[in-house]
């Protein structure tokens, strides 16, 4: 009996599908796997950013990307071997390990009688079984594939809020306050850091006069030195207040400013510190956390108080409380804008208040 | 190679002509005769256990007579000698010279041996008798005969009257390939037994279907049927499952089981596969094969504690367990 190569090959051929099968199917599951990884890790990383520190885009990318790059690893060691696909084969079909032992048959030098007579026995069930391998080895349904997008893209949307809510509302916002400061209007300006800051304000002081306002306004304008183009440089409308310790550490150097002379608002304008610092913007949140901690009080007009103090835990202080409290206090400004960091450096200076 | 090849696929013919005869003759016990079939295959032997009047010894012959085998018998008594199963040498006279000794072979000396009650001879009687299994000749007064070829011994026991009984110790029955149940045939079974035996035995008229060198042909076709790497890997975790101290041992043998199957009953197991397979006209085995003769091969090579017999449990019962619970992992 002689064993022709195309019957072997048809053998061969069937096992190849089969694997093939094998192989997507389990592809599959393991991108199935990976969808429900990366929407994971995006909600973690969001959650992260949301309520403890900020996340740069980059360490988003390289988990992803980490992730991806073990699931192929994981995905290409998986593959069957022809062995794996036979016997497989053998338990759909019912060989009764046939094709298991074709398999070993087809790798003898020369192969004894009954071997032939497997390898015969098998090509013919492999020419019978070739078209029911789609019927036999079903994928997977798509439902759970279905699933595993939502939280994918559920993680991807809070990334991007998160991301975009800090750079938008302080950008409008700012925006809005430096118009403010334009258009000689305080009032603005102060709105909109309220708008910021999103706290309820005490009713107004006697620093709510609009013709006192509108004099300060046109103050700040004569005097600020301010030019559009300064107040719309480009990290004023995206760049973030630092971490509290930056931010300490700018106060620190602030208060180092403050106690060579410098004025704490010209501090966090001083060309000595870092541009992003000069320029960052509070985010809403974190305002909303510095509330919280106590190291913002209240915002609103006339009440930049943007540090704590012990004695008065929830209660915004007037700019002359504020002027007349130690530099080292007024050193642990958080941030202003530069606008707003200009308009109370120019009260204090005018109130004679700047050095103490 | 042609005729290893046409002898291969022309034995599930042969090996299926032999099996309706012997159903004919035998009525309702149709997995007896199959079992039976395979064990002598397989070149093995066969403890038969049954109550009296089941018809083994009406097996023994119908099988001797369908495939042209010698057969022989013996009738265990407890004053049974090893002499009167395998021979022994007499004085001869007349013609031969005188004072010549001439070994007269003794019953054993058959291709199919029936040795009834084997559990009533003595121990010396039974080891003489399983020297023969074993080593497939006989040594008298410092020579050895061998014994014919195919030589198969079915030996049956009496599962009462156990009183004045010597029982085969574990070790001599791991010799036998297979442990048979003879069951009590069904009522249909009994309606066609009163048609075809009552006045006549059909052992008595029954033509051979098989010649003895075929049956050497398809003992050696079994030799050559194949096995898997997977399928070989799949008797050895069964037969492990039935040892207590291995790493595949199941729950229900390390909890009842005192002795597990040996590496002779991995060979029977794979040499009876074989057959088996054969019947299907395949020429490789299958993990159904091995699930299909766990039992017989492996019923009478497990011992279980006393305490597990004192609970009820029997051979069979833990095999089905041991069995049930390797079929999910490989069948």
């Amino acid at each position: 009996m002689n064993i022709e190569a195309t019957e072997t090959h048809a053998l061969h051929a069937f096992l190849v599908a089969v694997r093939r099968r094998l192989w997507s199917t389990q592809s599959q599951v393991y991108a199935r796997s990976l969808l429900w990884q990366i929407a994971l890790l995006l909600s973690i990383l969001a959650g992260v950013h949301h309520l403890v520190v900020q996340v740069p885009r980059t360490i988003s990318l390289l988990g992803v990307l980490a992730l991806m790059l073990l699931t192929l690893a994981r995905c290409v060691r998986s593959r069957p071997t022809l062995a794996a696909s036979a016997a497989a084969a053998d338990r759909e079909f019912g060989g009764r390990a046939l094709l298991t032992t074709a398999v070993e048959c087809w790798q003898q030098p020369n192969p004894s009688g009954a071997a032939k007579i497997v390898l015969q026995q098998a090509s013919e069930a492999a020419r019978s079984w070739r078209g029911g391998i789609s019927t036999h080895f079903r994928r997977s349904g798509t439902t759970t594939t279905t699933l595993a997008i939502v939280p994918l893209f559920a993680g991807l949307v809070l990334l991007s809020i998160a991301g975009k809510e800090s750079n938008g509302k302080v950008a409008a916002a700012d925006a809005a306050s430096i118009a403010g400061i334009e258009n000689n209007s305080l009032g603005q300006s102060i709105a909109a850091t309220e708008e910021i800051a999103m706290l309820r304000t005490p009713p107004a002081d006697d620093y709510r006069s609009g013709q006192s306002e509108a004099d300060a306004g046109q103050r700040v304008a004569a005097r600020t030195e301010l030019t559009p183009r300064q107040t719309t440089g480009p990290d004023v409308a995206t760049d973030r207040i630092p971490p509290p310790d930056a931010r300490r550490a700018g106060a620190g150097t602030a208060a180092a400013s403050a106690d060579n002379g410098d004025l704490p608002g010209q501090a966090l304008a001083n060309p000595g510190l870092p541009a992003r610092e000069a320029q960052s913007r509070v985010t809403r949140r974190e305002l909303i956390e510095l509330q919280r901690t106590g190291e913002i009080i209240a915002s609103g007009e006339n009440r930049f108080a943007t540090f704590s103090d012990a004695d008065k835990p929830d209660r915004g202080l007037p700019l002359d409380v504020l002027a007349a409290s130690a530099p080292e206090t007024r050193a642990r400004w958080i941030s202003l804008t530069a606008a707003q960091a200009a308009y109370v450096n120019r009260y204090l200076t005018e109130t004679g208040n700047a050095n103490d | 190679m042609t005729d290893q090849n046409n002898s291969l696929e022309n034995a599930a013919h042969d090996l299926a002509t032999l099996e309706a005869q012997l159903n004919g003759a035998i009525v309702g016990q149709q997995q007896l005769v199959r079992e039976l079939l395979i064990a002598v295959f397989a070149g093995g032997h066969v403890l038969l256990e049954g109550l009296p009047g089941l018809g083994k010894t009406h097996l023994a012959r119908a099988l001797a007579a369908s495939v042209e085998l010698q057969f022989g018998r013996v009738q265990c008594t407890p004053d049974l000698l090893p002499s009167d199963i395998t021979g022994s040498e007499i004085l001869i006279g007349g013609g031969h010279a005188p004072g010549a000794i001439e070994f007269r072979p003794g019953p054993v000396f058959a291709n199919l041996v029936l040795v009834d009650e084997v559990n009533r001879a003595t121990p010396r009687t039974q080891a003489a008798l399983l020297e023969a299994m074993q080593e497939r000749q006989v040594t008298y007064g410092g020579q050895c005969h061998a014994l014919p070829d195919p030589f198969c011994v079915l030996a049956t026991q009496n599962p009462i009257e156990l009183e004045g009984t010597f029982p085969l110790p574990e070790a001599q029955l791991d010799r036998f390939l297979f442990k048979l149940f003879v069951p009590y045939p069904a009522a249909d079974s009994l309606q066609a037994l009163l048609t075809t035996s009552l006045d006549q035995e059909p052992a008595d008229h029954l033509e051979p279907v098989c010649s003895l060198s075929r049956a050497r042909e398809l003992i050696a076709a079994g030799r050559q049927v194949l096995s898997a790497e997977e399928v070989r890997s799949a008797a050895i975790k069964l037969v492990l499952a039935t040892q207590p101290e291995s790493e595949f041992a199941s729950a229900v043998a390390r909890e009842h089981i005192r002795y597990g199957a040996s590496p002779r009953a991995l060979q029977s197991l794979i040499r009876a596969a074989r057959i088996r397979a054969l019947f299907e006209g395949r020429v490789h085995i299958a993990c159904e094969d091995l699930a299909a003769l766990a039992h017989p091969a492996l019923r009478h090579r497990i011992l279980l504690h006393t305490t597990s017999e004192l609970e009820g449990h029997t051979e069979n019962s833990i095999l089905d367990q041991i069995v049930e619970e390797w079929a999910e992992a490989h069948l």
